[in-house]
């Protein structure tokens, strides 16, 4: 019987070598892809980010956690049902028009990832028109604006605007964030979400799917 | 003058991390995303990938070019008697910016920052002993953006003598600034004569990449003679190295590459080794740029600025408290003092809190008061006989008190620094008095300040003057 414990621990040391070698050994004894997934990784990550809100965990270890967490799905995915190997959402992610600042933003992206979201960054100096058609490129549950300028901020509207307009604003959640960013400020342009950081970013967009 | 600085690094270790630079500049390059300078590296022997916007530098070619960094950087005043040059006449104080916010004069809430708080900053930096130098504390929420430059600029030369700096994003910004500067001064050959406006900017993202728009602008700048300052900000932890070695190697690497193009644009341009220095928190990402990490980069940065031979300058002790309270005042404490220890030409400290997002009145003025320890630790002692005091040590000699000396009587009043924030009192006097903190004590000196007349202000008719060229532009009624 493999040692599901063992595989979750090693998945929360962020060891993707060992975990990738636990995982298939785990399937060649006959464990199904489905118990590994459920009983072993699912909880090890829940326990990663427990550890990090709690400050146990620091970023980095979280996301070696999450990067083992991904291959050992490579390995899962092909034999799970759709179903079952379903992402927790797809979220598309940029920084506004006219502003360049991206480290939250990417910071963010990672995290998100790490939080199984299935990630399409588009970068920065990204205009409302362009978050509208990558909207009906990807098809996403989500859609992150973040900006660092309050110059830029008013962008922010500009694009929820623009999703209205083209009719796509029902079909997709809106998450603000950056350091001038506010609860209040968020709710005023009428997007759905904020987070003042990385680690909030993930429970919100988990919250919002 | 302390008699030497205080060196973080050993010769060797400061050979180590140039040459790693010129590694990195050599076999990774520079991302440059502006066209022009991509030309500007290529017909001066960078190699430059087509492909990618790669720019590499032969070893060589650095070693030339940084060669030609004229040794000193000079900052005009308005008014003459403010006028510094660093490194001989520093370390100077500096206020930062730019900060969307303002923790309110009146009520202390946090709020947008408006024309009606440039106008009181400008003034207070004017009055303010300790700062030496006006970069523009605060953005404007009631100007439009585009003329953000030129308001900015004119409230605060309104109201202080003081070199002045802020930042610019259009072409049509300069434009209106050398324009401004042109109609303050009175005449385009003593604006050129006497630029007191500066530009700072952030042409150079790290990791190692040198941008479009700003880039577009620092060429801009350098062309027209408008002294530049070219930042370097590395984010020790997400991008640049977590370590403060890997930190230097790269923001050092990322320095000699922007000036370099300045150098490229037009020899002999003035530069200021530049730099805001920050680690990530990596608990959680936090931009933590009141780390003590700040302050002890900053050495490094200064000294490799004084192998360059060139002066050195940027924040330290730009704090991440939320308010003037005991954080604030050992993040604004402890960074700059390294730093000027180190060797920092140019403090940047005064006036924000919360990482640069939200500017406060008493912050600004118990800055000062902080500018002007700094200063007083950098002059060190001097001992001359006088000052040696063996005379009166004689005199007195066991027991007794020096307090009724002539020798006292003749150096009370300069030989200690005496503190207008900081309390004295006694236990009792204070609390009779309405037992007020430092920030408290420092609004009081706020409002004592703003209440007092401004004689430097623009007087009325440069002011309708200006008022009539820029009738169009100038949004503010300050
Ligand atoms: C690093 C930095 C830069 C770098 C950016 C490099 C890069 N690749 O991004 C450089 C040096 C290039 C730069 C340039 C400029 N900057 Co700048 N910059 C900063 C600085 C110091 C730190 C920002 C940062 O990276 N923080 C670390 C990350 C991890 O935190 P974060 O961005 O806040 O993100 C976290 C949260 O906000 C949240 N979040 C962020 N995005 C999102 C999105 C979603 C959906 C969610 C849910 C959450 C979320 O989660 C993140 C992770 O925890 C800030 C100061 C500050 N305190 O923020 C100034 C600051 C933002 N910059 C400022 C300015 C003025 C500029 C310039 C105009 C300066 C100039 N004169 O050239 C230019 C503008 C260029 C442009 N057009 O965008 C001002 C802004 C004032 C304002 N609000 O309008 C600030 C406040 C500094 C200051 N006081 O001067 N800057």
């Amino acid at each position: 019987m493999a040692d599901l414990n063992a595989i979750s621990n090693t998945l929360i040391k962020g060891d993707a070598g060992n975990l990738t070698s636990q995982v298939k050994a785990a399937l060649d004894e006959g464990t199904a892809a489905s118990e590994i997934l459920n009983k072993a990784l699912i909880p090890g990550m829940d326990v990663v980010g427990e550890r990090m809100e709690n400050g146990d965990m620091f970023i980095p270890e979280v996301l070696m956690s999450a990067k083992a967490m991904s291959a050992a799905l490579g390995i899962l995915k092909p034999l799970l049902t759709d179903e079952e190997s379903k992402s927790a959402g797809r979220i598309i992610i940029g920084t506004v028009k006219g502003d360049l600042h991206d480290i939250g933003k990417n910071l963010v992206a990672m995290m998100l990832e790490s939080a199984g979201f299935e990630v399409v960054n588009l970068g920065v100096d990204i205009a409302p028109e362009a978050f509208v058609e990558a909207v009906k490129e990807h098809q996403p549950n989500l859609i992150g604006l973040s900006a660092l300028l309050t110059t830029t901020m008013t962008q922010m509207q500009k694009t929820v605007d623009a999703l209205k307009e083209s009719g796509l604003r029902g079909q997709v959640k809106i998450l603000v964030g950056g350091a001038p960013v506010t609860e209040k400020f968020a709710q005023e342009i009428g997007a759905d979400g904020y987070a003042p950081d990385a680690g909030s970013a993930g429970k919100l967009a988990r919250s919002l799917t | 003058m302390l008699a030497q600085n205080v060196e973080l690094l050993s010769d060797d270790q400061i050979q180590t991390i140039h040459e790693a630079s010129l590694g990195v500049l050599q076999e990774v390059g520079i991302r440059v995303l502006n066209e022009t300078a991509r030309e500007i590296f290529c017909r001066h022997g960078c190699q430059v990938n087509t492909q990618t916007g790669n720019v590499c530098f032969p070893q060589e070619l650095v070693e030339k070019w940084r060669k030609i960094f004229p040794s000193t950087f000079r900052f005009y005043g308005r008014d003459p008697r403010y006028d510094i040059t660093i490194p001989d006449d520093g370390p100077a104080i500096a206020t930062t910016g730019i900060a969307p916010d303002v923790l309110d004069i009146e009520n202390g809430e946090r709020r947008r920052a408006t024309s009606e708080d440039l106008s009181r900053i400008a003034n207070l930096v004017n009055m303010l002993p300790g700062i030496d130098l006006f970069f523009v504390s605060t953005l404007l929420s009631d100007v439009p953006e585009d003329r953000y430059s030129l308001n900015s600029l004119y409230i605060s030369a309104k109201k202080c003598l003081k070199p002045i700096r802020c930042g610019v994003n259009t072409v049509q910004n300069f434009k209106d600034i050398i324009a401004l500067g042109e109609c303050i001064a009175g005449g385009t050959e003593a604006f050129q004569e006497r630029p007191f406006f500066y530009f700072g900017h952030t042409a150079s993202i790290s990791p190692l990449t040198i941008n479009n728009e700003s880039t577009s602008m620092v060429i801009e700048a350098v062309r027209r003679g408008l002294p530049s300052m070219a930042a370097v900000v590395p984010n020790s932890g997400l991008t640049a190295p977590l370590t403060s070695a890997g930190t230097l190697v790269l923001a050092n690497a990322e320095f000699l590459a922007i000036n370099i193009l300045i150098q490229m644009v037009k020899e002999a341009t003035p530069v200021i080794y530049y730099s805001l220095p920050a680690t990530s928190d990596m608990r959680n990402g936090a931009f933590s740029c009141g780390g003590i990490e700040s302050g002890i980069l900053q050495m490094g940065c200064a000294q490799l600025a004084r192998f360059y031979g060139v002066p050195s300058g940027g924040y330290a002790g730009a704090t991440n408290a939320k308010l003037s309270d005991a954080q604030a005042g050992f993040e604004k404490g402890m960074s700059p003092m390294a730093a000027m220890l180190g060797g920092l030409n140019m403090v940047m400290l005064a006036g924000l809190i919360d990482a640069l997002m939200v500017f406060s009145y008493p912050q600004l003025v118990i800055d000062s008061e902080i500018g002007e320890m700094i200063k007083r630790v950098y002059k060190g002692i001097s001992l001359d006989n006088d000052e040696l005091a063996l005379d009166v040590i004689k005199t007195i000699g066991p027991g007794g008190l020096y307090i009724d000396s002539q020798h006292t009587l003749r150096h009370m009043r300069t030989a200690t620094y005496f503190p207008d924030i900081a309390s004295r009192q006694s236990w009792q006097k204070w609390w009779d008095t309405g037992k007020y903190d430092t920030q408290a004590r420092a609004l009081k000196r706020v409002w004592n300040i703003l209440a007092g007349d401004n004689p430097d202000a623009f007087s009325p008719d440069v002011d309708a003057k200006i008022r009539a060229t820029f009738s169009d532009s100038l949004y503010v009624s300050v």
